[in-house]
């Protein structure tokens, strides 16, 4: 086998940073879960004997992950019944710098694994922007956890209850927060100084979905790019415009993409085959007494007007033609499935047959865990900790469908710094491989407590939030 | 004899938002040589009320001035206000209770008036059934939208048949049963007991047997635990009220009988009688399967001597929809028959089959049959009870799901431990051919299982019984699987 050459090449940072070692929202660089940084990153660490631990503080119920900015760990948490809490401390010590308390009023209805503080915040430096369900999006000073302004957003609401979990990016001013809900999916572009409003996209044929916006530069342009339910879009980050469409994408997208280069790479599983429209899933579990019909008090209150507007005979029943179109765009009736692409960037109008590079349809994709794409390695973990690695030129398999050697569910993203992925199980295993195209088992670490966040890594350090904890491990 | 219901609920949201806001205050009078379970009954229609509606609840023993809500409380002799109001009380006789309300006099009142302390006692939580509050084994769940008070007309008088056995029976041979309740568990269920008319309690347990290693506990929590966010931090699952005792013999097995005594002496305050099982009785191994949702049948059972113009399947809408919101009983109904029809097949093909312990997966792994065609269709019923709870959860919006998720999870589990079983008998079965990668793939499918199993239950755990599942599921599944995978790997 011809040894590939896994030189780091260096990950475009395309936010505004304080500084190169910042991990500064969701999976740290432009999203893309790799730190390009020189520190050597601890191999083994462990709780049980506090190995190459260097802090750990406890925290209240959450999922959002943490992010690294000039020397704070931010994250977020519950520290109330609604009472929505951003903590910043320092990365070094695990100091509490400070703790922003924000009353949330009544809470909606989620599903679990989902909590409440849900969403990663996102920083450039000067301050923090935190998503929440019901307060919007609001923002922080950096240094004292002072609310700076707030932005409120439509109350997101899901067919299915799985409740609200999107993260806002902030690139060169501007907050990008795309709330892809059942009912009003928009993409919003808030002016970060002062929190106002710049423009919104409906993006009015999209389902649920949780990607976060991620940045691609190809063509000498810089495209804002968002994964939904069915298509691939990229828009242009100044005004909105829409600039482009690759229609390859399933139904139900819960992964973010990843950037390298000027290619796009995405990993999504969604329940069902191709002909799997939402359709079936509303018969399926809204349809209370499996008559094959749904009625209004068969559907959520927020989607009344929906219902009605779908109910074309009037009858107060949708039933056969009406039920396909209710609550799906009749322009995107995608079905489930799963996929591994690659999509060159830029473009213009509709590129599915132009832009793909290439797509691997296999069972190696999680519908939760992000993909990561490492030097020339693309690499993917799902529940049971069952991993794939395909080469980023032609999807080539390095090996498929091997297992890690601890079970459970896999949530987290994986991360991957110093030559080594990092890959976190949610009984609270982090597995260490070597980064390449040969599965390679470093250490398997125990941090005694259920992990779904996605880790951080800035300055020699990883930082994981546990569903009680954050740790910080680092070599000693 | 039935009850005689005509109670007429009137919703006034602008109400309960005002109530909400400000909560009203009532008055509640009990008599002034009340006895101790008659003020337990005023001062638990108190708490009550002060949930539903943010009332401030004042309990004293004659009737305030004014024309203020006034809630009485007592048995006709003992409250002198039912007297100076001149209510016409329901007749009520042996351990008949009744609540009602009256609106025509100079100020509204709701009697809770019973013809024993005990059945005062009854009386102040059929006040709180009647305005939408479920009692389970587990808690109590609230209604959505609680009626309004003042506009209530109760008319509900409860005449106990006696024909059901309203006995409690605990047994503490394994960790899945009450081996693993301390003391705070056990008042909470003694509470919850009470609530639900259960006069007794069989204890079967010496406090030598609780203490000691029978009962399979305390067990290992260790960082590669599946399901392990249901024991926080915990490094074992114990109980909690004996691991606190000395780790010495003697310490252990005196916080037995205390803990036994205490649930004796808690029981006799609320009215409880608490005994032991005659020695030489014969104890039923615990069945990790058949006993799922026996915290539903505990109140329907309780329910159904009270009402039985009801039948198990009509009562299941009397009992969900205040708490859930309407067409969930349905479902649940659905649920709970799927998951009978599982529990009869198992029993009737193999009574071993849901007893956990040591070499309970072990030991089909080590079959030689092959795997019964009854594993299939009992199966089939789990995940069918498991997908009409899922339905019942998903209608069941404003509240309730707190009912309804729970069982889901349980009859995931249930499907899911089936899995296990199919899988080591494959496992097996690849093993003594020669097979080893079949071996391999089957014995981490079973793995797979095993961990789904723990975090079905992990998700919803709320009682000690609930994370016993998860630890005994560790410790007679995942790990002794993860040393069978660890040896065919090494072969």
């Amino acid at each position: 086998m011809r040894t590939v050459g896994y030189s780091w090449c260096l990950v475009i940072l395309l936010a505004a940073i304080a500084n190169a070692d910042d991990w500064p929202q969701f999976r740290g660089p432009n999203g893309s879960g790799v730190s390009a940084e020189t520190h050597s990153l601890p191999t083994e660490f462990s709780t049980d004997d506090g190995k190459n631990i260097a802090w750990s503080v406890k925290l209240g119920d959450g999922i959002g992950c943490p992010i690294v900015v000039a020397d704070r760990c931010i994250t977020t948490a519950m520290s109330g019944d609604e009472t929505f809490s951003v903590l910043a401390y320092d990365a070094a010590t695990g100091k509490e710098l400070w703790h922003t308390k924000l009353a949330t009023g009544k809470l909606p209805r989620i599903t679990p694994p989902n909590s409440h503080a849900s969403s990663t915040p996102c920083s450039d430096g000067k301050k923090v922007y935190a998503h929440f369900s019901t307060l919007g999006l609001i923002a922080l000073d950096i240094e004292t956890g002072k609310v700076d302004w707030k932005f409120e957003l439509p109350k997101p609401a899901y067919l299915m209850d799985w409740g609200a979990a999107m993260s806002p990016i902030v690139y060169q001013d501007t907050v990008y927060f795309c709330q892809d809900d059942d009912l009003a999916p928009t993409l919003f572009a808030i002016d970060a100084a002062t929190g106002t409003l710049r423009w919104k996209v409906e993006r009015t044929d999209m389902l649920a979905g949780y990607a976060v916006p991620v940045l691609c530069t190809a063509g000498g342009r810089t495209d804002l790019v968002l994964a939904g339910s069915g298509k691939l879009k990229g828009y242009d980050p100044a005004i909105g415009k829409e600039l482009w469409t690759c229609n390859t994408m399933p139904r139900t997208v819960m992964t973010s993409p990843v950037v390298r280069d000027d290619v796009i790479y995405i990993s999504v599983q969604s329940y069902g085959d191709e002909t799997r429209t939402l359709k079936y899933a509303l018969l399926e579990w809204l349809d209370t007494n499996q008559n094959g019909e749904l009625t209004l008090a068969e559907v959520p209150k927020e989607f009344a007007s929906r219902f009605n507007q779908s109910d074309k005979n009037g009858d107060g029943v949708l039933r056969e033609a009406e039920l396909d179109t209710a609550f799906q765009s009749p322009d995107n009736m995608v079905g489930g499935g799963t996929t591994i692409q690659a999509i060159r960037g830029g473009g213009s109008g509709d590129v599915t047959k132009t832009h793909v590079l290439w797509n691997v349809k296999n069972k190696s994709p999680s519908n939760l865990s992000s993909p990561i794409v490492a030097g020339e390695q693309l690499f993917v973990v799902k529940k049971g900790g069952i991993s794939s690695s395909f080469g980023t030129k032609a999807g080539e398999s390095h090996w498929e469908l091997k297992r890690l050697g601890k079970f459970g569910d896999y949530y987290a993203s994986p991360i991957a710094g110093d030559g080594k992925i990092y890959v976190t199980s949610e009984p609270g295993s982090v597995i260490v491989l070597k980064a390449g195209p040969e599965l390679d088992v470093l250490a398997r670490n125990e941090l005694g407590d259920s992990i779904i966040s996605t880790p951080a890594i800035s300055a020699g350090r990883i930082f994981v939030r546990t569903k009680n904890s954050l740790v910080c491990a680092q070599e000693k | 004899m039935n009850i005689r219901i005509s109670a007429v609920f009137v919703v006034a949201a602008s109400l309960c938002s005002v109530v909400h806001a400000a909560g009203p205050t009532i008055d509640i009078v009990v008599g002034p040589k009340a006895d101790a379970l008659e003020k337990l009954a005023a001062d638990e229609a108190a708490a009550l009320l002060k949930k539903l509606y943010g009332a401030e609840a004042r309990v004293g023993n004659a009737l305030p001035a004014g024309n203020g809500p006034v809630v009485v409380v007592g048995t006709p002799s003992s409250n002198p206000a039912f007297g100076q109001l001149k209510l016409n009380l329901p007749a009520v006789v042996r351990n008949d209770f009744a609540v009602k309300t009256y609106h025509d006099g100079a100020r509204p009142v709701v009697a809770v008036v019973g013809a024993s302390p005990a059945a005062v006692k009854d009386a102040a939580y059929e006040l709180g059934w009647r305005l939408g509050v479920r009692y389970f084994t587990f808690g109590d769940l609230y209604p959505a939208e609680p009626p309004s008070l003042e506009k209530a007309e109760i008319d509900a008088v409860g005449r106990p048949s006696e024909k059901r056995d309203l006995t409690f029976n605990a047994t503490f041979a394994s960790p899945l049963d009450y081996a693993a309740w301390g003391v705070g568990d056990w008042k909470a269920l003694l509470h919850q007991l009470s609530k639900l008319r259960y006069r007794k309690v069989v204890l079967d347990a010496s406090a030598k047997n609780l203490a000691g290693k029978e009962t399979g506990l305390p067990i290992e929590i260790n960082s590669d635990t599946m399901g392990r966010a249901a024991f926080q931090s915990a490094k074992a699952f114990d109980n909690a009220y004996l691991a606190s005792a000395s780790t010495m013999a003697a310490g252990r097995a005196a916080a037995a009988t205390k803990l036994l005594q205490t649930i004796r002496d808690e029981g006799k305050r609320l009215g409880i009688e608490v005994v032991d099982a005659p020695s030489g009785a014969v104890v039923a191994q615990t069945d990790a399967l058949n006993a799922l949702h026996v915290d539903y049948y505990l109140t329907a059972n309780s329910r159904l001597d009270v009402d039985p113009h009801f039948s198990h399947q009509t009562i299941y809408e009397e009992i969900l929809t205040p708490i859930c919101g309407t067409e969930v009983g349905g479902r649940v109904a659905r649920a709970f028959e799927e998951y009978e029809r599982a529990t009869l097949l198992v029993n009737r093909s193999d009574d071993q089959f849901g007893v956990l312990g040591p070499q309970m997966f072990l030991r089909h792994f080590e079959a030689t049959e092959p795997v019964p065609g009854w594993w299939n269709a009992a199966r089939t019923h789990y995940l069918n009870a498991m997908n009409e709870m899922y339905r019942a959860n998903t209608r069941a919006r404003e509240g309730g799901r707190a009912f309804t998720l729970p069982y889901a999870r349980k009859f995931e589990f249930a499907a899911e431990y089936v899995n296990v079983c199919e899988s080591l008998r494959r496992a097996g079965a690849a093993k003594r051919k020669g097979d080893k990668e079949t071996q391999i793939t089957e014995l981490e499918k079973a793995i797979d299982s095993a961990s789904n199993c723990c975090n079905a239950m992990a998700a919803v755990a709320r009682t000690p019984s609930d994370r016993a599942y998860i630890a005994v599921m560790n410790q007679h599944a995942y790990r002794p699987l993860l040393k069978l995978l660890e040896e065919a790997d090494a072969q």
